[in-house]
C-alpha cells in the first residue's frame, strides 16, 4: 500500500495517497471543482486554467498538483474564485453560449456546465471572432474554429491517446486554431476519422456531422432564422445563469427525444462499448465514455461513424422463399413451417449427420448457444462450427495445448503495460484500431519497445523499434531459434520452467536443430536481428506477443502458434501482468462463437462432446441423448456436399461464400445442397443460394452478450426496434426449435445466458446483474470467477503446469513455378471484412471506394506498371481483375489485395485455396501464390486524394501548452507554469 | 441444384388492399384510445367553433414566416430596451424583503383606514396641529421612514 499524506482541504483533514494529483482526490471525493481540459485519461493538459486552488496561499492547478504533507488547499477561497473566473472569462471570449439552440447541448457540455456551477454571470472580456471559416470538408466531422476555446484536448488526443499525430495548435500565431497537418484541410489530411477528437470536444468546436441540425429542439432552423435569435440573445444581454436555466430546459426537451443505449462494438475484437444515441430509429451519434472498461473515450472511425449499414435500404425485412428464379415474400408462419418440415425431413431420410450448422461471430452469445443447442438438442448432430475456423482456431489450439486455454493472457491493460509488445503477422493499426494506439501510446511516451514482423510494412512495422520481415510462412522457425538462443545465452527463466512446465527436457530436443544459421536461410532474418530480437525480449519487463492471421492461415499456423507460447513460457512471460500471448481475435463474438460450443467437438466452455461425464450433464439438461463422436468442421461440411452426404445446411450471418477460401468452389458447393437455411440481414452471396432466408437483425436492434478479444463479456443493451418485419436472431431459433417440437420457452436473452452459465463451469459467476451497464466479466478460471490475467494460479491442467508444445515445422505449400508472386491479404482500416456491412457507408465508401493489389516499387518498375494500372491477379483456384497501387509498404514479389469485396471481379477468396494447416483445418489464405497479367495501363488511382495514407502526419509531444505560456500576451494565472506531459501520469499497468 | 438468385419479388399490395390495412390499424387504435379521442374531438369542435382552429392552422403553416417576423420585431431597440426593462425590474423587486414589503403594504392599508376617518370629520388643519402631531409616536415614525426612503432614493440614483 502506498503511504498516505495529511492535508488540509477548506479546513478540514484528510489523508490522501502520496502522488495523488489534487484534482484526482477532489473528484474521487465526490468535491464538486471547475476543470475542462482535465480527463482522468488525458492527465493533466493544463490548458483551461479553471481548476485553480490556492495552496498554501500560492495559486496552484489542482490537476497537476501533487498533494503533499501539510498541505492548506483552499478550492473556494476568494483568491481561488477570482482565479477561476478570470480563465473562464478567457474562455468565452473564445466561445458564444448560444446553448439553447446548440447541437452540443444535451446535458454533457463542459463549457457550460463549468460555467454554470461556477456561477458566472457575466464576463468582462466580451466574445470576439477568431476570422476563420468553419472546416466542413470532412465527411463525418467538422471544425469550428470560431467557437474552439484552444484547450487542446483534441490535439492531445490525436497525438498521445490515439497517436496519429494530425493535430496541432499554431499557440505561436496571431489567433490559434486548430490545425490539421499543419494547416490543411480535415477532409485532405493524415486524419484517420477516429472521431476520437470529437468525442473529447468539451463544447461544439468539433461536432458529428450527423448532430448538426438534428440534436436540439431548435437547432434545425435555417441559417436566416437562427443568426436573428442569436442576436437577440446578445441583444437582450440577459446574465448567463438565465441563459444556462432555459438551455437547461431544452436539454431536458431534448432527452424525451434522443435515446442513449450502450451498445458493444461489432467491426473487431477489441470490444469496445459505448453510447449509441438515437432519435427514432435514426442514429445520431456513438458516444463513448469514459467508463467504458476497454475503450474508455477511444474509438476507430467504423465503429464511430460505421453504422449506416443499420438503416440500409438494402435490408432483408420479412422472410423470404425460393420459387423458381426469384425469391418471394413470405409470412414468418410460412417461412418457419418450411424450414421445420424441409430440415425434419432430410434427418429423417438421410440421418441427423446430413445436417450442418454454421454460427456466426458477429452475433450474441446467447444466440451461438442455441445454434448448437438446435443442431445438438434438436436435430441430433455435432456438425456445428463457426468462422474461427477461418482465422483463430490455430491460435486457440496452440494456447490449449500448451497453457490450457484457448485465449488471451491479459486484457489491454497488460498489452499496453508489458515492456516489450511484438506483433507477428497481425496489422493492428489497420485490424485492431483502438488496441494498436495503446501500443502506440505506450511505445510514444512510457518507453515500451515494439517489434514487428509481417511481410507488409503497416503502420505499426513503421513505428516499430525494429521491422522484420521473413520469408512467408516461416515465423515458426524464426520463434525457435530465438528461443533456443535465449536459453543458449542463459536468459531463459529457469526457476519459472521447473516449478510451471513439463515437458522441458523433450524441448530442448526439438529445439536443437534451429540455430541461428539454420533460421537465417529459411526466414531470410539476419543472425544479427535475431540476436537483438532474443535481447530485447531478455531486457524487457514483460514480453506481449500479439498474433493474428499472417500466422495462423498457414498450413503450420497451430504449431506456429505452439511456438509463440513455447517462447512465452521460456522467458517467464506467463502467470503474470503486463505479458503474454495474445491472439488479436478479429470479430466482435469470435471468442464468445466459440466459447458458447458451436464447434464440432466442444460443448459451452470448450467442454468435450466426447466425455461421457460432460455429455450426460448436457443430456440431462437437453433430456435427449445427444452424439458422441465430434461433427464435422466448415470445410469438412463442403467436402461432405461434395460427396452427397451432407444435404442440408443452416448458416447464420456469415458469408461462407466469400470468407472460405476458394470461393468458386464453396459457391458451386452451395448450390449443390438440397435445402440451405440463411438467417441473414442483407441478400448476401450465400443467401442468394437459400431456399428460405430468414430476416434476423443486427446488434442495435437486440439485446444480449459479445466477448471480445480479452475473454471479457459484455453486454448490449436494445437500441432500436427490429427494421420492418425482422426478428432478433435468438427468437428465431427458438421459433425454429418450437416447430421441431422443442419448447424452450426463453422470453429474454439472460434466460438463455443462465442456462448457458449453469451448464458451463467457467461461467459460474457470471449473470446479467454482474454485467449490468458498463460492467463486464473475463472468463478464465475453472471455478467460473472474474480472470482478468490467466493462470495466476496454475494452468488450466490437472496439475496446474503448462506443457512446451512439441510440434513439427511445416514448410509452406509449394506452388508450380509460373505463379511467381506472394499474395498477401487482409483488412485495411476503412472496411470490414467482406464490406456486406461498411460498404452501405457513404463515408467510408468515400474515404475507400474500392480495393485494389499493393505493388512494391520494384515489380511495379520490373513490369511496368502504375498507380491505376488494371491487371489480372490468376491462382490455381480463380482470377480477379484489379487496379495497381504502387507503395513501399510491399517489397519485392509480394503483393497484398485487401479483403473487403464480394464482388466476382474483385474478391481475394476467388485467388486462394487448395492448403489447410495441419490441425485445425484453417485454409491457409497467406499462403497463395499468384501471376500478374496487365490489362490496361493507364488508369485511375484506386486510392482517392484524400485517403489519409497519401498525407504526411505532423507529430510532437502532445500539446505543446508551453509555447502557449512563452506568448508575449499570455498573463499567468498560476504561480507556478510547470510543463508535465500529461500522458506520462498514467503508469503503467500497476 | 439452387443457382444463385438476386431478385425479391415483393409482395405488392394493391391499392385496395392498402386500404384495409390502413383502416385496420386505424380501426384498432381508435377502439384502443376512445375515451380520449372523444374528449379531443369535443376540444377540436369547440376550437372550430370559436374560429382559433382556422388561426391556429394559419399560424402553423406560416409557422418559419411567422417565426422570422416575431424575433426580427424583438430585436428592435425598443423590444430589447422593453425586455431589459422588465428584467430589470424583475431583477430589483426581487432584491426586496418580502416581510418589510408586506409590512409597508399593511401600514398603507391601515393609513388609508385614517384618511378617510379625518376626510370624514372634515376638520381643519393649521400650522399648531402639524408641529403637535410631530409628537405623535405614529406620525413620527411614519415622517423618519419617508425621509429615510428619499435619502436611500438619493443615494440610487448617484450610483
Amino acid at each position: 500500500m502506498p503511504e498516505k499524506v495529511k492535508l488540509f482541504i477548506n479546513g478540514t483533514v484528510h489523508e490522501v495517497y502520496k502522488g495523488t494529483r489534487i484534482l484526482d482526490y477532489l473528484l474521487s471525493q465526490d468535491i464538486q471543482h471547475p476543470h475542462v481540459c482535465y480527463s482522468e485519461i488525458l492527465g493533466p493538459v493544463q490548458s483551461c486554467d479553471t481548476c485553480m486552488c490556492e495552496v498554501n496561499g500560492e495559486i496552484m492547478r489542482a490537476c497537476s498538483t501533487v498533494v503533499e504533507e501539510g498541505m492548506n488547499i483552499l478550492t473556494s477561497s476568494e483568491l481561488a474564485k477570482k482565479s477561476q473566473e478570470e480563465a473562464m472569462d478567457r474562455i468565452l471570449e473564445n466561445h458564444l453560449l448560444y446553448c439553447t439552440v446548440c447541437d452540443n447541448n444535451n446535458g454533457n457540455c463542459r463549457v457550460h456546465n463549468t460555467a454554470e456551477l461556477m456561477g458566472i454571470e457575466h464576463q468582462t472580456r466580451p466574445y470576439r471572432s477568431k476570422g476563420y471559416e468553419v472546416d466542413m470538408s470532412h465527411p463525418f466531422y467538422r471544425y469550428d474554429p470560431e467557437q474552439c476555446i484552444l484547450c487542446g484536448r483534441c490535439v492531445e488526443t490525436c497525438q498521445d491517446l490515439q497517436v496519429n499525430e494530425s493535430l496541432t495548435i499554431d499557440w505561436e500565431s496571431q489567433q490559434p486554431r486548430v490545425l490539421w497537418d499543419g494547416g490543411k484541410s480535415i477532409n485532405e489530411s493524415s486524419c484517420v476519422s477516429c472521431g476520437q477528437c470529437v468525442s473529447v470536444c468539451p463544447c461544439n468546436a468539433l461536432m458529428e456531422k450527423s448532430m448538426l441540425g438534428n440534436a436540439g429542439i431548435m437547432t434545425g432552423i435555417e441559417d436566416d432564422l437562427l443568426t436573428p435569435m442569436i442576436d437577440l440573445v446578445k441583444a437582450v444581454e440577459p446574465d448567463y445563469q438565465t441563459i444556462f436555466a432555459v438551455s437547461e430546459v431544452e436539454a431536458a426537451m431534448r432527452e424525451t427525444q434522443i435515446k442513449k443505449t450502450k451498445t458493444v462494438c461489432t467491426f473487431c475484437g477489441v470490444g469496445c462499448s459505448f453510447e449509441v444515441w438515437t432519435k427514432d430509429h435514426e442514429i445520431l451519434k456513438i458516444e463513448p465514455s469514459e467508463n467504458a472498461p476497454v475503450n474508455s473515450v477511444s474509438t476507430c472511425v467504423k465503429g464511430k461513424f460505421g453504422w449506416d449499414f443499420v438503416n440500409s435500404q438494402e435490408r432483408i425485412t420479412t422472410p423470404l422463399i425460393r420459387k423458381g428464379d426469384v425469391f418471394e415474400e413470405a409470412t414468418w408462419d410460412e417461412a418457419l413451417d418450411l424450414v421445420a418440415e424441409k430440415l425434419g425431413g432430410i434427418r429423417d431420410q438421410y440421418g441427423s449427420d446430413a445436417l450442418g450448422f454454421i454460427a456466426s461471430s458477429k452475433i450474441t452469445n446467447e444466440e451461438n448457444y442455441l445454434i448448437q443447442k438446435l443442431s445438438r438438442q434438436v436435430f441430433g448432430t455435432n456438425n456445428v462450427d463457426n468462422c474461427s475456423r477461418y482465422c483463430q482456431s490455430p491460435a486457440s489450439w496452440g494456447l490449449q495445448q500448451t497453457g490450457g486455454i484457448g485465449g488471451d493472457s491479459g486484457t489491454i491493460k497488460d498489452i499496453a503495460g508489458a515492456g516489450l509488445v511484438m506483433l507477428v503477422g497481425c496489422a493492428p493499426g489497420e485490424g485492431h484500431p483502438v488496441l494498436a494506439s495503446r501500443i502506440k501510446r505506450a511505445h510514444k511516451l512510457h518507453g515500451q519497445k515494439l517489434i514487428t514482423v509481417d511481410v507488409r510494412k503497416h503502420e505499426m512495422a513503421e513505428r516499430a523499434d525494429i521491422f522484420v520481415r521473413p520469408k512467408q510462412g516461416t515465423d515458426y522457425v524464426w520463434l525457435s531459434a530465438v528461443t533456443k538462443y535465449i536459453i543458449d545465452q542463459g536468459w531463459h527463466d529457469e526457476e519459472f520452467i521447473q516449478k510451471h512446465v513439463n515437458q522441458y527436457d523433450e524441448f530442448l530436443k526439438k529445439l536443437a536443430p534451429y540455430s541461428l544459421e539454420e533460421a537465417e536461410k529459411v526466414t531470410g532474418i539476419t543472425k544479427e536481428t535475431l540476436i537483438q530480437m532474443a535481447k530485447m525480449i531478455h531486457e524487457a519487463d514483460g514480453t506481449a506477443i500479439c498474433w493474428g492471421m499472417g500466422v495462423t492461415q498457414n498450413i503450420a499456423g497451430s504449431h506456429t502458434s505452439a511456438a509463440i507460447a513455447n517462447l512465452l513460457l521460456t522467458t517467464g512471460n506467463m502467470m503474470r501482468k503486463n505479458a503474454g500471448a495474445f491472439p488479436l481475435r478479429g470479430h466482435n463474438n469470435v471468442q464468445g462463437a466459440s466459447d458458447m460450443g458451436t464447434m464440432p467437438n466442444i460443448f459451452p466452455g470448450y467442454q468435450s462432446v466426447a466425455d461421457d461425464e460432460i455429455r450426460a450433464k448436457f443430456e440431462k439438461s437437453y433430456g435427449v441423448t445427444l452424439p458422441a463422436k465430434p461433427g464435422l468442421d466448415n470445410i469438412q461440411m463442403l467436402e461432405s456436399i461434395d460427396n452427397d452426404e451432407l444435404k442440408g445446411m443452416y448458416i447464420v450471418g456469415e458469408d461462407m461464400a466469400w470468407v472460405d477460401a476458394d470461393s468458386n468452389h464453396t459457391q458451386a458447393m452451395l448450390e449443390k445442397l438440397d435445402f440451405l437455411v440463411v438467417q441473414e440481414i442483407f441478400l448476401t452471396t450465400t443467401a442468394q443460394f437459400a431456399d428460405v432466408i430468414l430476416p434476423g437483425v443486427p446488434s442495435l436492434e437486440k439485446a444480449g452478450t459479445f466477448t471480445n478479444t480479452e475473454r471479457r463479456v459484455q453486454r448490449l443493451y436494445q437500441a432500436l426496434e427490429p427494421t420492418g418485419n425482422s426478428k432478433p436472431d435468438w427468437w428465431i431459433l427458438q421459433q425454429v426449435a418450437g416447430r421441431m417440437g422443442y419448447n424452450w420457452n426463453f422470453e429474454d436473452p439472460s434466460e438463455i445466458f443462465a442456462e448457458m452459465a449453469g451448464l458451463t463451469p467457467f461461467f459460474t459467476h457470471c449473470n446479467y446483474g454482474v454485467l449490468e451497464g458498463w460492467n463486464s466479466f473475463n472468463w478464465g478460471s475453472p471455478d467460473g470467477t472474474d480472470t482478468p490475467v490467466l493462470y495466476l494460479n496454475g494452468f488450466n491442467f490437472p496439475d496446474k503446469k503448462a506443457r512446451f508444445g512439441l510440434f513439427d515445422y511445416v514448410p509452406p505449400f509449394e506452388f508450380p513455378n509460373e505463379f511467381d508472386l506472394s499474395l498477401d491479404n487482409g483488412r485495411l482500416l476503412e472496411h470490414f471484412h467482406e464490406g456486406n456491412l461498411t460498404h452501405k457507408s457513404e463515408g467510408l465508401q468515400y474515404k475507400f471506394p474500392k480495393v485494389f493489389v499493393e505493388v512494391s516499387p520494384e515489380l511495379a518498375k520490373e513490369r511496368s506498371v502504375k498507380d491505376g494500372t488494371l491487371v489480372r491477379l490468376v491462382s490455381p483456384y480463380g482470377a480477379v481483375r484489379l487496379p495497381v497501387l504502387v507503395t513501399d509498404r510491399m517489397e519485392g514479389k509480394s503483393v497484398y489485395v485487401p479483403m473487403h469485396s464480394a464482388s466476382h471481379e474483385s474478391a481475394v477468396n476467388l485467388l486462394t485455396g487448395g492448403a489447410f494447416d495441419v490441425v485445425t483445418n484453417t485454409p491457409a489464405y497467406k499462403q497463395t501464390k499468384v501471376r500478374m497479367e496487365v490489362l490496361e495501363k493507364e488508369g485511375e488511382n484506386p486510392l482517392p486524394k484524400f485517403n489519409p495514407r497519401h498525407a504526411k502526419r505532423t507529430p510532437q509531444m502532445g500539446l505543446e501548452i508551453y509555447r502557449k505560456w512563452e506568448r508575449g500576451d499570455y498573463a499567468p494565472i498560476s504561480s507556478v507554469n510547470e510543463h508535465v506531459q500529461p500522458g506520462l501520469y498514467d503508469r503503467r499497468n500497476a | 441444384m439452387a443457382k444463385p438468385i438476386q431478385i425479391i419479388k415483393k409482395v405488392e399490395l394493391t391499392e385496395e388492399q392498402k386500404k384495409t390495412q390502413s383502416l385496420e390499424s386505424l380501426l384498432s387504435e381508435v377502439a384502443e384510445n376512445k375515451d380520449s379521442l372523444l374528449d379531443t374531438l369535443e376540444l377540436l369542435q369547440e376550437l372550430h367553433n370559436s374560429g382559433i382552429l382556422e388561426a391556429l392552422n394559419s399560424l402553423v403553416k406560416a409557422k418559419e414566416e411567422v417565426a422570422k417576423i416575431a424575433v426580427g420585431q424583438m430585436t428592435r431597440e425598443p423590444v430589447t430596451n422593453l425586455i431589459n426593462n422588465a428584467m430589470a425590474a424583475g431583477g430589483a423587486l426581487t432584491t426586496l424583503d418580502p416581510e418589510m414589503t408586506s409590512k409597508l403594504m399593511g401600514s398603507l392599508a391601515k393609513g388609508f383606514e385614517k384618511a378617510e376617518e379625518g376626510l370624514r370629520s372634515n376638520s381643519k388643519v393649521g400650522i399648531l396641529d402639524l408641529l403637535k402631531v410631530l409628537n405623535d409616536p405614529d406620525i413620527n415614525r411614519a415622517i423618519g421612514f419617508g425621509l429615510n426612503l428619499l435619502k436611500g432614493v438619493g443615494e440610487g440614483l448617484k450610483e
